[in-house]
């Protein structure tokens, strides 16, 4: 009843019914998020040093969120994210640099172009994250680890040592060879960048939200837990990791790029391997898995960064302490809450609500129907009486009573549902395909001890 | 404490009662000379079996008999060393499934249990259960990116019949608690709502009523019997000769990686190797 | 193959060979018995070297005593890196926690403070008295630590975690955090300034075991330097194997790398054995750093530690996780693998070590000596 008001309120919006899985205080949570974001510039105005903060927080929101989906979802340690968040940055650098034929920026000069760099970036990354989860497919726990750090690590030395990144120097980005967005040369004090990357945040939220609560967000949850046991559920554990891996590395690129302008000056030297570490610190402070984690995660972590840079009340904090307090962060987080600050809902805790009751009562017609019953089966089937019979044991037998774990006299119940058995059982109508098990007809009767219970409950 | 001793008379009384066995359907899952070593370790040697539709077959034997190893050898765990394992798909006919991924021999139809319950721990019991229809469903990336339509209503209809099957296996209750905070009977029915839940043509089950008191044991009976009344089709691998004798309607015995009998329960319950395994040779 | 092959090539790889075998045995170990990959081993290197530094050059110790400080320094930080971070994630204790944990955290607070004292007033002679009590007191913490670790705490540490294995993922992110912050200290507490080993003096008995030459091949020379690492390493080797396998610590600790629980029921106190496996690593560790500083001469930073800790971890995996034997030919591969790269891609030979790391986890990832079924992780 409590929830009344919600569901009028959300029913008028076009897809709000998405919203009524969510709690007020998650609404109102993110929410608030979304319009921080969008107001602080009417506060401060554009340039300001809390702008810069939130581009940074919301840069590096994105990466957390790509690392999160192989971290957090499919349960491999990721410590070489840094390489997806360079190669992003060097490829833009390159792209916005790149002079074409009348000695312009064929990349730098239109939206157009800004736009097509994000994505190229994404896909570029993309496909390094497929191309590098071939060799590592099989690696679990500490291998994987050591292998992307390794691997990140040959990337690093790569580009430290290459033309094209600018070597240890690095590369940086002129006054003309800015990219223009919506008509002007965008930095990190302009407006228009601004909103591009809080809109990048948003759809990356959005995104990640909806991967999180849908059958591949489960697939990965089955490969996190169990992969044996995922393989036995008939899931092709190597497609879904490579699809996380190159979920993952499009967002690595994509933040790669963004991270470039937004810094305008990259120097390889400064994308190490810890830098992979601290975005790894938002993940696991906020809590592996969890979507609102990594996200307050980011919020906290990375103004800490920018923070320890500033004098505090006439003390200046070595800059080098925020490493300090990221590498205390890990142990304590994993001494004290491994799970994170705020970790993944376990989803509503009430027992059943009374839709779902309903669903199961009505049994409505059901689309899972997977194999024509074998013909020659039906006759020698006794009391098949010729209906098809199916080949699965197609559940949720509504008409029967079945064991409960309320039930407190299994044995009775067992010895009623028995009256089925072997036996007698021919003589009842076997239950046609799948789609007639669940057809209002064949319903319960409302006699049941079961659906007296349900209404009961109800 | 009365329930327990309610229960076992039950059972008792179930044993003495002659037990008309179910008709044999047509073949569908023929094992042929199946054999697994590890090393030197002849784990299973020459397993050839028959499940046919519509029956619940068992396969039991002592302690390290082997039987597990062929259940993975034909759930594709591990691939068996020789042999072949041919599933009778009711579309594509006999399909030979030894060596093939576990995945795809469970898309194909074959659904399995584990003896060392393995469920998704850190998941609610119906998420469960939605993973089981991951091979039935189909929204990829772009449907759940998008949220597409055909996505939106797959996913709707996955949950309920989850909850459907939980119903069926009597959890509907307890649907939205974490599956580790389940008792341990109802794990194990759980994971089998799960692996019916993939719509298999046959069930494996692996030790299913291990760890149960009398009474939880007589409730998974009635439960692989209503499987196989709905027209699914069980191979049991069973310590509790009771259980075995009660519900199945063919029986392999396995002793020392190989297989020692076959036949009806009677039949197998008065095969002097069969007790000669089970309770050693008394002469000598 | 004139090019790449020459004595002092093999030279060179037989000295990184030795350090990394050095460092890698302790990796190897500790993975060994706990599963663990000890990234803050590579940081136990770092202060090693620089405890040795410090003692030669600014407190003139003579040499050997100095190393076996810097040793003693390195057994008591491998006991208290367990006992703050590993040794809670395996067992609960709640006053055993709070301690190490507010030991380590009242430690990084001290050297904020040190850095703190250090920048503002260094003229002071008041500051530097407070800077000396600093120092000791940062000295103090891990030692009463170690003090309580040792006097009795291991071993009666309350129950053991359910799921130590599940708990990896954990564990590894722990000894990350560990090892970015024994860093972060050492950056505080030394700065990011490179410092060189100091030269000997001419006439001591160090300058003439150190700089002689020992042997000339062609163009190359063997310096005593050197030669010195090979034949330490070698001494080391050969009787930490005779400790593994002739004493009866040793047969504790093959007892638990088998298996912790029926260890444990036959009354081997496995944390404690544990904490000895880390003094040994880290003792040797310490070693392996001041032996290298004397060759390489320079070079000793905050960071020193995590490419040789990195690439130590891949010896151990490519010898075989658990082989001190292992440990020993797999630091030699390396090291000549990286020897060799150093010939024409200097700039590179550590992209070919991480290479091969990584080649061997894909392909042989239970490494010479192990066996197919024992691959971990």
């Amino acid at each position: 009843m409590s929830e009344g008001p919600k569901v009028e309120l959300l029913r008028l919006l076009p897809g709000g019914h998405l919203l009524l899985e969510r709690s007020w205080g998650q609404l109102a949570a993110s929410g608030g998020l979304g319009l921080l974001f969008l107001v602080l510039p009417a506060f401060v105005g554009f340039g300001h040093p809390l702008i810069n903060v939130g581009l940074y927080v919301a840069v590096f929101a994105i990466l957390s969120l790509g690392l999160n989906v192989v971290v957090g979802w499919t349960g491999l340690l990721e410590l070489g994210y840094v390489s997806f968040l360079a190669t992003g940055a060097v490829l833009t650098f390159n792209l916005l640099l790149w002079e074409g034929a009348g000695g312009a920026h064929p990349f730098a000069s239109s939206s157009l172009g800004f736009l097509a760099i994000i994505l190229l970036s994404g896909l570029l990354c993309a496909a390094l994250g497929l191309l590098r989860g071939i060799p590592t497919l099989k690696l679990t726990g500490d291998y994987y680890a050591i292998v992307t750090l390794g691997l990140a690590e040959i990337v690093y030395l790569i580009f430290l040592n290459s033309e094209f990144t600018g070597g240890a120097f690095g590369m940086k980005l002129s006054s003309d060879s800015r990219p223009t967005l919506l008509g002007s040369r965008i930095y990190y004090d302009s407006w228009a960048f601004y909103y591009l990357v809080v809109l990048a945040l948003g759809a990356t939220v959005v995104v990640m939200d909806r991967l999180d609560r849908s059958r591949i967000g489960r697939a990965w949850a089955a490969i996190r837990l169990d992969e044996v046991a995922a393989r036995a559920c008939g899931i092709d554990v190597a497609r879904y990791k490579m699809l996380a891996f190159g979920i993952s590395g499009f967002f690595g690129g994509v933040g790669g790029a963004l991270y470039a302008v937004w810094i305008g000056t990259v120097a390889v030297k400064a994308l190490d391997v810890w830098q992979s570490i601290l975005i790894l610190c938002a993940v696991v402070l906020g809590g592996m898995g969890s979507l609102r984690g990594v996200l307050l995660g980011s919020l906290v972590l990375f103004p800490l960064r920018e923070l320890l840079r500033e004098e505090l009340f006439g003390v200046r904090v070595p800059p080098e302490a925020s490493n300090l307090v990221y590498g205390l962060l890990l142990i304590f987080v994993m001494r004290f809450r491994p799970q994170g600050l705020l970790p993944r809902s376990a989803g509503p805790v009430h027992p059943l609500d009374a839709n779902e009751q309903e669903a199961v009562r009505r049994g409505r017609p059901r689309l899972f129907v997977l194999t024509e019953p074998a013909p020659s089966s039906s006759t020698e089937t006794p009391g098949a009486g010729g209906g098809p019979r199916p080949g699965v044991a197609h559940s949720a037998e509504t008409d029967g009573p079945s064991p409960d774990a309320t039930d407190v006299h299994p044995g009775h119940e067992g010895r009623a549902a028995t009256g089925e058995g072997p036996a007698e059982g021919t003589e009842e109508p076997r239950p046609g395909i799948a789609q007639d098990r669940f057809s209002p007809e064949e319903g319960s009767g409302p006699s049941s001890p079961r659906e007296a219970g349900s209404a009961e409950d109800a | 404490m009365n329930d327990d001793l309610e229960a076992r008379a039950k059972i008792s009384d179930r044993l003495s009662a002659p037990r008309e066995l179910r008709t044999a359907g047509p073949p569908l899952l023929e094992v042929r000379g199946l054999c697994r070593y590890f090393g030197g370790v002849r784990a299973a040697h020459d397993i050839s079996l028959t499940v046919r539709r519509g029956q619940i077959t068992s396969l039991i034997g002592p302690n390290g008999a082997g039987k597990t190893t062929c259940f993975n050898a034909i759930t594709g765990i591990f691939p068996p060393t020789r042999g072949e394992v041919v599933f009778h798909h009711p579309e594509r006919g006999p399909v030979p499934i030894a060596g093939l991924r576990p995945d795809r021999i469970c898309q194909l139809g074959v659904a399995r249990t584990f003896q060392n319950i393995r469920l998704f721990p850190d998941l609610p019991v119906v998420e469960n259960v939605k993973v089981g229809f991951h091979c039935r469903t189909r929204s990829g990336l772009w449907g759940t990116v998008l949220r597409l339509p055909g996505m939106l209503r797959e996913e709707a209809e996955a949950h309920e019949a989850a909850l459907r099957y939980l119903d069926f296996v009597g959890l509907l209750a307890s649907a939205h608690d974490l599956a580790t905070n389940l008792s341990y009977g109802d794990q194990r029915r759980l994971e089998i709502a799960r692996a019916l839940a993939t719509h298999p043509e046959l069930l494996l089950l692996d030790e299913p009523a291990a760890g149960m008191n009398p009474s939880e044991t007589e409730q998974l009976m009635e439960l692989i019997r209503r499987i196989c009344d709905l027209g699914g089709t069980v191979l049991l691998i069973e310590h509790d000769m009771k259980l075995v004798m009660n519900v199945s309607d063919r029986i392999y015995v396995m002793d020392h990686g190989e297989l020692i009998a076959e036949g009806d329960p009677a039949a197998v319950k008065s095969n002097p190797k069969v007790v000669e395994a089970y309770l050693g040779v008394q002469e000598r | 193959m004139s090019e790449f092959f020459d004595w002092s090539v093999l030279f060179n790889a037989l000295t990184l060979g030795a350090v990394y075998a050095l460092i890698a045995v302790g990796y190897t170990m500790v993975y060994g018995i706990i599963q663990l990959i000890n990234f803050a081993h590579g940081e136990v290197f770092m202060i090693g070297t620089f405890a040795g530094l410090l003692l030669f050059a600014q407190l003139s110790v003579p040499l050997s005593l100095a190393i076996l400080l810097a040793m003693l320094v390195c057994l008591m930080l491998g006991v208290v890196i367990d006992f703050t971070a590993y040794l809670p994630l395996r067992r609960k204790h709640p006053l055993a926690d709070t301690i190490s944990i507010a030991g380590l955290t009242g430690f990084c607070g001290l050297a904020i403070a040190y850095f703190l004292l250090a920048r503002a007033e260094q003229s002071q002679a008041a500051a530097s008295g407070l800077r000396i009590a600093l120092g000791v007191l940062l000295a103090a913490i891990p030692l009463a630590l170690f003090a309580l670790a040792i006097c009795g705490l291991y071993g009666k540490l309350g129950r053991p975690k359910a799921s130590v294995t599940s708990d990896r993922l954990s564990a590894l992110i722990t000894a990350i955090g560990m090892s970015l912050s024994l860093q972060t200290i050492a950056q505080l507490v030394w700065g990011a300034d490179f410092y060189v080993f100091p030269p000997f003096a001419k006439e001591s008995l160090a300058h003439t075991v150190f700089e002689s030459d020992v042997l000339t091949l062609g163009s190359a020379t063997l310096k005593g330097k050197e030669f010195v690492i090979w034949v330490v390493t070698a001494a080391l080797m050969v009787g930490l194997n005779g400790l593994v396998h002739r004493t009866k610590i040793g047969k504790a600790m093959r007892a638990c790398a088998q298996d912790q629980k029926t260890a444990a029921l036959m009354g081997v106190n496995v944390d404690y054995v544990i904490a000895v496996t880390f003094m040994i690593g880290s003792a040797l560790a310490a070693i392996a750093g001041i032996l290298f500083a004397i060759k390489v001469g320079g070079n000793i930073y905050f960071r020193m530690g995590y490419y040789p800790g990195v690439i130590a971890f891949a010896a151990a995996v490519l010898g075989g996780i658990g082989s001190i034997r292992g440990a020993v030919v797999g630091g030699l591969i390396i090291g000549a693998t990286q020897a060799v790269a150093q010939v024409k891609w200097a700039e590179y030979d550590f992209a070919f070590a991480f290479g091969l790391m990584i080649l061997v986890i894909l392909f042989r990832p239970w490494g010479i000596f192990g066996k197919p079924g024992a691959a971990r992780a």
